[in-house]
């Protein structure tokens, strides 16, 4: 990693850590939100079947 | 076959499940090659040093904070006319997406500014846009969260998303209209190539990588959005009976 000796190696490291971040919580969030709405509907069709 | 048939959200559903695990590898693995090829093996520049790294997130980021307002607008438009229930929904699913895209825009666009234009911001006619447009993105997603009814939500959050699109077209052409302190498109067909070779294949992968990641994110938002109101509409069915 080279450009870590660069004197705006903070720059490189701040674009790609927000980058990161952003894009993980997206990640989680879009995940989460679909695993709870598959078990949701699952709950609901096994009620309508009782 | 019409394209109309993917309308149905069972169809819908049957060939997005079918696509999600290709789309999930694909973009991982362009994703990794990308940026080890952009961390490792390209070179600094000439002038601007290692910040010439941000290039590989933030120009793929712009473009899909742009091209993902424009498929909402194609989307809301399609609903609005043809009340395609799943074009609401694809429009809804897109905009927290394009919101962390256009969000990323503007911070790497900053941290890339402070280097080498000396200043964090500037409110020059295409980051201004890209700002209102940001703004547009969070008050469509509001809408949606605020009007309970889902049919009024996709009507009035869809005219909404229409009036943004002069921002969009503006963040994307507000370059060649006026002087900015922001330079011109760095990939433009017919203004030639501005990027040097050494950066411009890893950009490609880069790109590449992002809308896959993209496409593979609207299709779960998509799909997590026609499991809730299947969910809801068997709710209410078991509370009329």
């Amino acid at each position: 990693m080279s450009f870590l000796a660069d004197k705006y190696a903070v720059y490189v490291l701040a674009a790609y850590g927000s980058t990161a971040l952003i894009l993980g919580w997206l990640l989680w969030t879009t995940l989460a939100a679909n695993a709870k709405a598959r078990h949701d509907l699952a709950e609901m069709e096994k009620e309508r079947r009782r | 076959m019409s394209i109309w048939r993917y309308a149905n959200p069972l169809e819908f559903m049957r060939l997005t499940g079918r696509l999600l695990t290709p789309l999930w590898v694909a973009a991982g693995v362009l994703l990794a090659v990308g940026l080890g090829w952009a961390m490792f093996l390209t070179p600094d520049d000439y002038k601007q040093g290692s910040t010439v790294k941000i290039l590989f997130i933030h120009v793929p980021a712009a473009m899909l904070s742009i091209n993902t307002y424009a498929i909402m607008a194609i989307a809301s438009a399609v609903g609005i006319i043809r009340r395609h229930h799943v074009s609401f929904l694809i429009a809804k699913a897109a905009a927290p997406i394009g919101a962390a895209f256009t969000a990323i825009a503007l911070i790497t666009g900053a941290v890339w500014g402070q280097p080498m234009w000396g200043t964090w911001w500037v409110w020059d006619a295409r980051l201004t846009a890209v700002l209102i447009m940001f703004f547009f993105y969070l008050g469509y997603i509001a809408l949606w969260a605020t009007i309970e009814e889902p049919e009024k939500a996709a009507d009035l959050s869809g005219v909404l998303c229409l009036v943004g699109v002069i921002f969009a077209f503006l963040s994307r052409y507000a370059v060649t209209f006026w002087a900015t302190l922001h330079q011109g498109a760095s990939l433009s067909m017919a203004e030639g190539q501005r990027v040097d070779d050494a950066f411009r294949t890893p950009l490609y992968i880069m790109m590449v990588a992002f809308y896959l990641f993209f496409v593979a994110l609207l299709l779960v938002r998509a799909r997590t959005e026609i499991r809730q109101r299947r969910a809801r509409s068997l709710r209410l069915q078991a509370v009329a009976a």
